[in-house]
């Protein structure tokens, strides 16, 4: 791994135009699949999607700034009931950007344990929003209806919000991770190798810049 | 004025990630006030020799590179793309992909440049006015930009690079993605401005314009420089067609004619003179 | 966010500046936070009503507010009410669990902190162009690059939803049940999703070209803006009264704590 590089300088690579105009349109994608799914009534948010590609492509910081940047935008235009959990979707950039540069969103079994940190992560972060900040619930919906079951069988506010967060998120990120990965393995080479998680194994960014035998021939 | 206004020398380059070089041992000059047309097949290097223009090779695009590439005398891999910009313009395909996204309106649109050099609103008003003048967009400063169609939205684009001053403008397709109507106002300009002493290169596949606007064809094939003249000359040459590189109507017909005896010397490269050609044919 | 007006009475709100309007709504709905009673919140609600009553925004404003007021305080009523820990002092019993006067007041302060939140967002969306708040915190020092996140979002969104909307037009004339059950909705709405994606991202290389010829990342000099951004009388006084209020309800919050007063 790049050792000489402190954390600053990784930060700043990571923050490129060529990133900084992802932001933008992930924060859309997230708001898409939101817009997607009220519309269609589905019992889902689909909102962490564009922020997963993201994760991928530009590695955890510019991912936590897409989170944060979708709740504030939200909290803004929608309901500010948004705001608190912008934490939670700055936690998922950061967990799913940290486990996409160690190469899990390549392989299968990774995408798992990427759905399942995700989920986990998700699930505490918003319950501790939901129960401390809201007390409980942010309105009628099947969440909160759901909590409302659990707290009266468990007789605890906190387990019951966790209960039902984690029922939801289960569903909700393995369809937002299985769509992150589809898109990932989708996206062209020569696109992914233009941002700054390119050399997600530095030895390969190594290998490209030596790969430079054919020079002699292209001439000809 | 003896300076050219853009001179390429043995120019090559690789993008990163990709096996094959893009461009190769690209050579030739451009002088003020000049208009030169780059033609040839998809993937022939047309797009990759614009981003080099421009700066954006080196600076954005990343990977291998050789020979020079410079602007009124300075080699552009030691400037900035924003320190560029003020010298020369670039327009590509899609209009929508060249809005700044932060504008609510064209007037703010067109601004964008001058807002990040600090100029101050009492001069960005007056030069946004004038250039919204000279492209036409007089009527529509006030409306969204993204609610604009695409020969509209093209203008704008033109406009926020014309903005900063340029004294060359790279245009690369950048009427493909426009009606015909949309096309012919952006090349109206366009013309107009290369007659105010604009140096303009442009990447078309409209042959037939090619021939009629450029002073100097570049034809490029597998990322080598096959041809550089005068139209006359590039599309007079024997086999350029074979080589993937795309000729007008006009010559070609005035070829056919030549070939099969019905005419006298030289290909003809618009209407005018091939119709002339055809109706002497005729009488033959 | 939009242009739209609630008629010619919010030119009053339309003119203030749009960091002051911001600081407002910020420091009312932590004020509301921060008091340790919903007894300011609702104060400040009340406020928030005739404010909108006076721009002519009463109707919609009065929607949104009740339309998320009622359900979150019967759920946060019930929830707390009945099952917070703090509960010491009842004061009704509903049969299967006892209502708390501890849960009920916290369940009254979350819900009138956000009201404030909520409506103070709502009366200045309506009648701030976010161009111009953007502008004039550059002005004021925010990074340009910050700047640009905010409004690229806000102008991507509804470019996005427009190709979205094409793609949903095509997919529904190839036939796809975009109404019936649970499952065919969802097999009709994820393959909707990639093609829009997709095109998104790639158009992602071409905006940074734009935005390096533009001159983005010059940071030599400030940015100026285009837009012109409204100075009123009344904005000093908004937000020093704004200011009082969340310093006083601090005060009286961190004194309660120090138990020196009883609520």
């Amino acid at each position: 791994m790049s050792e000489k590089l402190t954390f600053g300088d990784k930060l700043k690579a990571q923050f490129s135009t060529k990133s900084l105009v992802l932001i933008p349109i992930a924060v859309g994608i997230n708001l898409i699949g939101g817009t997607l799914c009220s519309m269609l009534k589905l019992p889902l948010f689909l909102d962490t999607v564009g922020t997963l590609v993201v994760a991928c492509l530009s590695g955890p910081w510019v991912a936590a700034l897409t989170g944060l940047l979708t709740n504030v935008f939200l909290g803004i235009v929608a309901n500010p009931v948004n705001f608190p959990y912008a934490i939670v979707s700055v936690l998922v950039g950061l967990t799913a950007g940290y486990l996409a540069r160690a190469g899990l969103f390549n392989k299968l079994w990774g995408v798992i344990v990427v759905w399942i940190a995700v989920t986990l992560v998700n699930s505490i972060s918003a319950a501790l929003i939901t129960s401390f900040v809201f007390g409980g619930a942010t309105g009628i919906n099947g969440t909160s209806m759901i909590t409302a079951a659990f707290v009266v069988a468990l007789q605890d506010v906190l387990l019951s919000v966790f209960s039902s967060a984690i029922i939801e998120n289960l569903i909700d990120k393995g369809i937002s991770v299985l769509i992150a990965y589809a898109i990932w393995r989708k996206i062209p080479r020569r696109f992914i190798s233009q941002y700054a998680m390119a050399g997600r194994d530095d030895a390969e960014g190594d290998v490209e810049e030596l790969d430079d035998l054919d020079d002699s021939d292209a001439g000809l | 004025m003896s300076e050219a206004a853009l001179r390429v020398e043995d120019f090559s380059f690789r993008y990163r990630d990709t096996k094959r070089y893009a461009v190769r041992h690209l050579s030739f000059e451009v002088p003020q006030g000049g208009f030169l047309c780059v033609v040839g097949p998809n993937g022939s290097g047309k797009s990759t020799l614009c981003n080099a223009l421009v700066g954006l090779i080196p600076h954005h695009f990343t990977g291998k590179l050789h020979g020079t590439v410079s602007v009124f005398g300075s080699d552009v891999s030691k400037k900035t793309i924003a320190d560029l910009s003020t010298d020369i313009g670039f327009v590509f395909q899609n209009p929508f992909n060249q809005l700044s996204y932060t504008a609510n309106t064209v007037a703010e649109e067109l601004a964008y440049g001058l807002c990040n050099r600090g100029v101050p609103r009492d001069e960005m008003v007056v030069r946004v006015e004038a250039i919204a003048h000279t492209l036409r967009l007089d009527g529509l400063l006030e409306r969204n930009p993204l609610e604009l169609s695409g020969g509209q939205v093209q203008r704008v684009a033109l406009g926020s690079t014309l903005i900063l001053n340029p004294k060359i403008l790279v245009l690369d397709e950048c009427t493909t993605q426009l009606d015909p109507l949309g096309s012919e106002e952006i090349f109206d300009i366009v013309r107009a401005l290369n007659e105010d002493g604009m140096t303009v290169v442009m990447v078309d596949h409209d042959m037939e314009r090619v021939a009629r606007c450029a002073d100097t064809v570049l034809a490029l094939r597998d990322g080598n420089q096959v041809a550089l003249g005068t139209p006359r000359e590039v599309f007079g040459m024997a086999g350029l067609e074979e080589q993937g590189v795309d000729i007008p109507d006009f010559v070609r017909v005035t070829r056919a004619l030549s070939a099969s005896g019905l005419a006298d010397g030289d290909i003809e490269l618009t209407e005018g003179p091939t119709i002339e050609r055809v109706r002497e044919a005729m009488g033959r | 966010m939009t242009e739209q007006a609630g008629g010619a009475r919010a030119e009053w709100l339309r003119g203030l500046n749009p960091t002051a309007k911001l600081a407002a709504v910020l420091l009312l709905g932590a004020a509301a936070m921060a008091f340790p009673s919903p007894v300011l919140g609702a104060c400040l609600i009340v406020v928030l009503f005739v404010v909108a009553a006076s721009s002519g925004m009463l109707a919609p404003f009065a929607k949104l507010m009740v339309g998320f007021g009622i359900p979150v305080t019967i759920m946060l009523l019930f929830i707390q009410g009945c099952y917070s820990p703090a509960n010491v002092t009842f004061i009704a019993d509903l049969g299967f669990a006892r209502l708390g006067l501890e849960g009920v007041m916290s369940a009254l302060q979350t819900v009138v902190t956000l009201l404030v939140f909520l409506g103070g967002f709502y009366l200045m969306n309506e009648t701030t162009y976010t161009g111009e708040l953007v502008a004039d915190l550059t002005s004021r020092g925010l990074p340009p690059k910050a700047g640009y996140l905010v409004l690229a979002s806000l102008n991507v969104v509804p470019q996005m939803r427009r190709r979205m909307a094409t793609i949903q037009e095509a997919q529904v004339s190839r036939g796809l049940d975009m109404e019936g059950s649970l499952v065919s909705r969802l097999r009709a709405t994820i393959p909707l999703l990639g093609p829009v994606i997709m095109s998104s991202l790639t158009d992602a290389e071409e905006r940074s070209m734009t935005l390096e010829t533009h001159g983005f990342h010059l940071n030599e000099v400030r940015h100026t803006s285009y837009v012109v951004v409204h100075h009123a009388r009344a904005d000093r006084p908004i937000v020093v009264i704004a200011v009082a209020l969340f310093v006083v309800s601090l005060a009286i919050r961190i004194a309660a704590l120090a138990g020196l007063i009883a609520i």
